[in-house]
């Protein structure tokens, strides 16, 4: 099925087999194997993708539902070779271990600070409860998020 | 190998030309938080598939003749945020921002939700409190209303029936006094399926504190939601004191009794709920203007 959509800001026409979801079209067809599969059941949120400026688990999304879509990645937040102020920030406060939630969790949050630029605590904590990491216990992903949000 | 077909209509026409040439085993798709999960734990199974996430006029909230119409394809967030939702519809509101997490409640839509029948779903207590209808309509653009406690009639299962898609969600604008709350218990503060959650919806005098009109839905108590009767006699018509929230969250009790008699379930529950009413009844009334001192 021919579907047209704009993916880290580059326009894509393509033929998508119509069972395909969006997670397995990122990582198994374009390569961009930034976006994680986690549990596949949209409980974990390591796949999670912004369309249309809102954080989605990719896993549960048909790929011919992003149709005349925009789509951003992990990928896509770097700009001319820059790290984007989220990923910089996850750098300097240590949220990041084994960095299997990372893209997923810097994806939400990116989510987040494009609606809400400035987010109390609580509303960072609500907002990404839908991204779970076995590794660090989460202070310093939100200290990362309350540094990006300044 | 599976056969997986899916329509993709770009409007309410094509969505009806679909509609008139579809199976019986024909299935819908809006967001497909819900279906894509059983379609990931059933790959041995043939998919014909409808997916209307592109017909952009099911995506609405507006007020018109006197009712908040939501359109099926409009999401959790959507609704959560609404301010009209949350002004005449404030159940509603807070049953969208608790389903699932925000990822669920981006993609997820107030069609599917009902589409999915789950006993734990989430808005349809708080559906039932407003006394909402879902407006049904087939591939020759005929449409019906059923109040949404008429939808359910079981696991999984309504009346909407194959070659026809749920359009429209409604419930009356009503005056001030009118207000509603929504509560939920589950396994985890968010991020979870209701093991319990509640929508109530009153006519509430403020200057009496006296409540003159009460309705109760339960949810996650049976295969479909609970609206109580018993338990809007027992609200009407008197005070929104202590005594009061007594007798309510006893009444509570009472439903999880009836409701499950003998459940593995039933004790938790029956416990639970009273936690569940206390946090509902403080939604309701706590930040109120009473008329008598040190009733609340």
């Amino acid at each position: 099925m021919n579907i047209s959509f704009t993916l880290n800001k580059r326009k894509y026409e393509l033929d998508i087999a119509p069972s395909l979801r969006l997670i397995d079209l990122l990582r198994n067809k374009l390569h961009l194997t930034g976006t994680k599969e986690g549990c596949g059941e949209g409980e974990c949120g390591a796949c999670t993708v912004i369309i249309d400026e809102q954080a989605v688990n990719s896993c549960l999304v048909l790929a011919i539902q992003i149709r005349d879509r925009e789509v951003i990645t992990i990928e896509g937040l770097e700009e001319n070779g820059e790290l984007d102020a989220l990923q910089k920030a996850f750098i300097d406060n240590g949220a990041v271990q084994c960095g299997f939630c990372t893209p997923g969790m810097i994806m939400s949050a990116k989510a987040l600070l494009l609606k809400n630029p400035h987010p109390t605590e609580e509303e960072i904590r609500t907002t990404m409860a839908g991204n779970l990491c076995r590794c660090t216990g989460y202070v310093n992903i939100i200290n990362a998020v309350k540094q990006a949000s300044k | 190998m599976r056969k997986f077909e899916v329509a993709m209509p770009s409007d309410m026409d094509e969505l009806k030309y679909y509609l008139k040439n579809a199976c019986s085993d024909t299935l819908l798709i809006s967001g497909g938080t819900d279906l894509m999960i059983k379609i990931k734990n059933h790959p041995e199974v043939d998919y014909k598939i409808i997916d209307i996430s592109g017909v952009k006029e099911l995506d609405y909230i507006m007020a018109e003749e006197g009712y908040i119409k939501i359109g099926a394809r409009t999401t959790f967030t959507k609704i959560a945020e609404n301010g009209l939702v949350l002004k005449y519809g404030t159940c509603l509101a807070e049953a969208s921002s608790q389903v699932g997490s925000n990822q669920i409640r981006n993609w997820g839509t107030i069609g599917g939700n009902i589409g999915n029948s789950s006993p734990a779903g989430d808005l349809l207590p708080a559906l039932c409190a407003l006394n909402a209808r879902v407006t049904i309509m087939d591939g020759h653009g005929n449409v019906e209303g059923i109040p949404v406690q008429d939808i359910i009639t079981g696991i999984g299962k309504n009346v909407v029936g194959h070659g026809r898609v749920i359009t429209e969600v409604s419930f009356l604008i009503r005056d001030d006094s009118y207000i509603s709350a929504f509560g939920k218990i589950g396994s985890r503060s968010q991020v979870t399926i209701a093991r319990l959650n509640m929508g109530i919806a009153l006519k509430y005098n403020c200057f009496h504190n006296l409540i003159e009109e009460a309705n109760v839905a339960l949810g996650a108590l049976g295969p479909k939601v609970i609206v109580s009767e018993r338990i809007s006699t027992i609200l009407n018509s008197r005070k929104a004191d202590n005594k009061l929230k007594e007798e309510f969250s006893a009444a509570l009790r009472e439903e999880v009794d009836n409701a499950i008699p003998g459940r593995v379930s039933q004790m938790y529950k029956r416990n639970a709920i009273k936690g569940l009413a206390y946090d509902v009844w403080d939604k309701l009334f706590k930040e109120r203007i009473v008329s008598t001192k040190g009733e609340m």
